[in-house]
């Protein structure tokens, strides 16, 4: 029962920490890699089967939502990295029954089969623009560092119903045009509370609630993120106060 | 939607969208600054909802608590703990109804059917919690052969007190499928609700499936739910991949033996829509967990595979 009660430490530690769950996901590779083999019949490959990649999200989750009154962890986790091949699984197979080249590739986006079915020849200019995104978004990650702030963190205090998401967009629109507020920001490396109340109207317990999400928000649109800022053009305030 | 990805690690990635939501998912060998679009979604787990600042909490609950009970015990809702305030039903196959507490102590037990007789009786069941008792029944069941692997169990309560069904209904699958899960089965709790929801997305399947001609291969693929089986049991399985065999009789014959098992309705032969096992079948849904399940259940195809009961687990 010794091993039982490690693990379970290293879970709750993992909990808090996202490098302590990044390494007890490869401390368990091993499990991990056999719980999909028996679902997939084979041996999955590292890098190429989609499978292992949700298998250890699933792991991942499990240690998230593991707490002792569900009995042993691995067995937890077995479970749920089943649960989530199967629902991976039926997903697919409902794509690969009937396709057509104009039929929607999934529900969430409108590409249409022939768009999402690339011919690789913008293969190159995707590598290029790949890396210079990817400086770009590593500098963000640095200056969200000196605010104290993860993109796991972010993730997890982005809002989830509409209603906020956009209420924290009007927020966003209200520091553009009104540059002392962002300045503020960066001088004092919090967000200004009371004068983003003021200025925008979004209550104070949606502001707190969802400070993290607004610090990242709001630094995406100061400096020279451009690349980040074209990725988001949908929701990009126009200068003035009018909304797109 | 696109998304740009941000982040990486072994469990997920950290990606935003175009409309400006930052959000996990699966780490499908991607690199930062990637753009993608087809993403599998992390379940995100909230962890601190409600308490911020504890010590002030703790203040006004006990401050609440005290007005409370005060004003309970003035308006009399202390009813003595013996009075029924509701109804919780189990079902197996064998059906059995609970007659409940506020508290959820069992005044009273009845069976719905015949096989229910069998489950309680001689159960001693007055006065204890619903909990201990669910777990008795099915304990029993399992003993009995009316429950095994990759079964279901649903629950269903019932009172006036919406609030006091729902979570009563709630604790009721979650320390029931805790019990299970306890004893190492691989056995299923659902509300009413969710059971009604996944028998309708089954239903709609087999529509769909029915259609093209096309004799089908699928019969063979089945990476699905059962890993075990070997789909070489004969395209009598139908394109709808009927479900083989009763889930209440022990599931673990599996298919491979030839359809003859099923000692319910043979659907096996059964070359269209023929759910009619109680509609039941036994592959595992998503989230035995008491979770409402990962995926999106609205839009999910839950196919009647073949019985996956037969699964690894020791």
């Amino acid at each position: 029962m010794g091993a039982e009660h490690q693990i379970v430490g290293q879970v709750y530690a993992a909990k808090k920490d996202t490098e302590e769950a990044d390494a007890l996901i490869r401390q368990y590779m091993g499990f991990i890699k056999v719980e999909t083999a028996k679902f997939m019949q084979r041996i999955p490959v590292e890098g190429q089967d989609d499978e292992l990649s949700i298998a250890m999200m699933a792991f991942h989750e499990s240690v998230l939502a593991y707490e002792r009154t569900r009995g042993n962890f691995l067995k937890y986790a077995g479970r749920n990295i089943r649960n989530r091949l199967i629902d991976f699984y039926r997903k697919e197979k409902r794509h690969r029954g009937l396709i057509s080249l104009n039929q929607p590739v999934s529900e969430e986006d409108d590409t249409e089969f022939q768009d999402w079915h690339s011919d690789g020849r913008d293969e190159i200019h995707e590598r290029i623009s790949n890396t210079a995104a990817r400086e770009e978004i590593e500098e963000f990650g640095r200056q969200l560092g000196r605010f104290s702030l993860s993109f796991t963190e972010i993730a997890e205090n982005c809002p989830r119903q509409e209603r906020t998401l956009k209420a924290c967009h009007s927020v966003l629109e209200c520091a553009v045009n009104h540059p002392e507020l962002l300045e503020d920001m960066l001088r004092t490396g919090k967000l200004p509370m009371s004068k983003i109340e003021e200025k925008s109207g979004v209550s104070r317990k949606t502001l707190e609630r969802h400070r993290k999400y607004l610090v990242a928000v709001l630094l995406a649109f100061t400096n020279g993120y451009e690349i980040i800022r074209g990725h988001l053009e949908q929701i990009a305030p126009v200068k003035g106060g009018g909304r797109q | 939607m696109k998304y740009l990805v941000i982040e990486v690690h072994p469990g997920y990635a950290v990606l935003l969208d175009s409309e400006g939501r930052f959000l996990r998912a699966a780490n499908l060998g991607y690199q930062v600054g990637e753009t993608v679009t087809e993403i599998v979604v992390m379940k995100e787990h909230s962890r601190e909802p409600f308490f911020q600042n504890r010590k002030l909490i703790g203040g006004i609950a006990a401050a609440a608590c005290f007005c409370l009970v005060s004003a309970g015990l003035y308006f009399g809702m202390y009813v003595p703990d013996y009075t029924a305030y509701g109804t919780l039903a189990m079902e197996i196959n064998p059906g059995v109804q609970m007659t409940l507490s506020r508290s959820g102590r069992v005044l009273e037990l009845h069976a719905a059917n015949d096989d229910g007789e069998r489950l309680v009786e001689d159960l001693a069941y007055k006065n204890r919690s619903e909990q201990v008792v669910a777990d008795e029944l099915a304990d029993r069941a399992v003993e009995l052969g009316f429950l095994s692997e990759g079964g279901e169990i649903v629950l269903e309560a019932a009172a006036e007190d919406e609030d006091w069904t729902e979570e009563t209904e709630k604790e009721a699958v979650r320390t029931l499928q805790e019990h299970m899960e306890a004893q190492n089965l691989e056995v299923q709790v659902l509300t009413r609700e969710e059971k009604e929801r996944k028998e309708e997305t089954e239903e709609e399947i087999q529509v769909v499936i029915t259609l093209p001609a096309t004799p089908t291969p699928t019969a063979t693929p089945t990476p699905t739910e059962a890993p075990e089986q070997t789909p070489t049991a004969a395209p009598t399985q139908a394109p709808t991949a009927v479900p083989t065999q009763a889930p209440t009789a022990a599931p673990t014959q599996v298919p491979t033996a030839a359809p003859t098992q099923a000692p319910t309705a043979a659907p096996t032969q059964a070359p269209a829509a023929v759910p009619d096992d109680d509609g039941r079948s036994d592959y595992e849904a998503p989230e035995p967990e008491g979770d409402s399940g990962y995926s999106d259940n609205d839009s999910d195809d839950d196919d009647n595979d073949d019985d996956d009961g037969s699964d690894d687990d020791d």
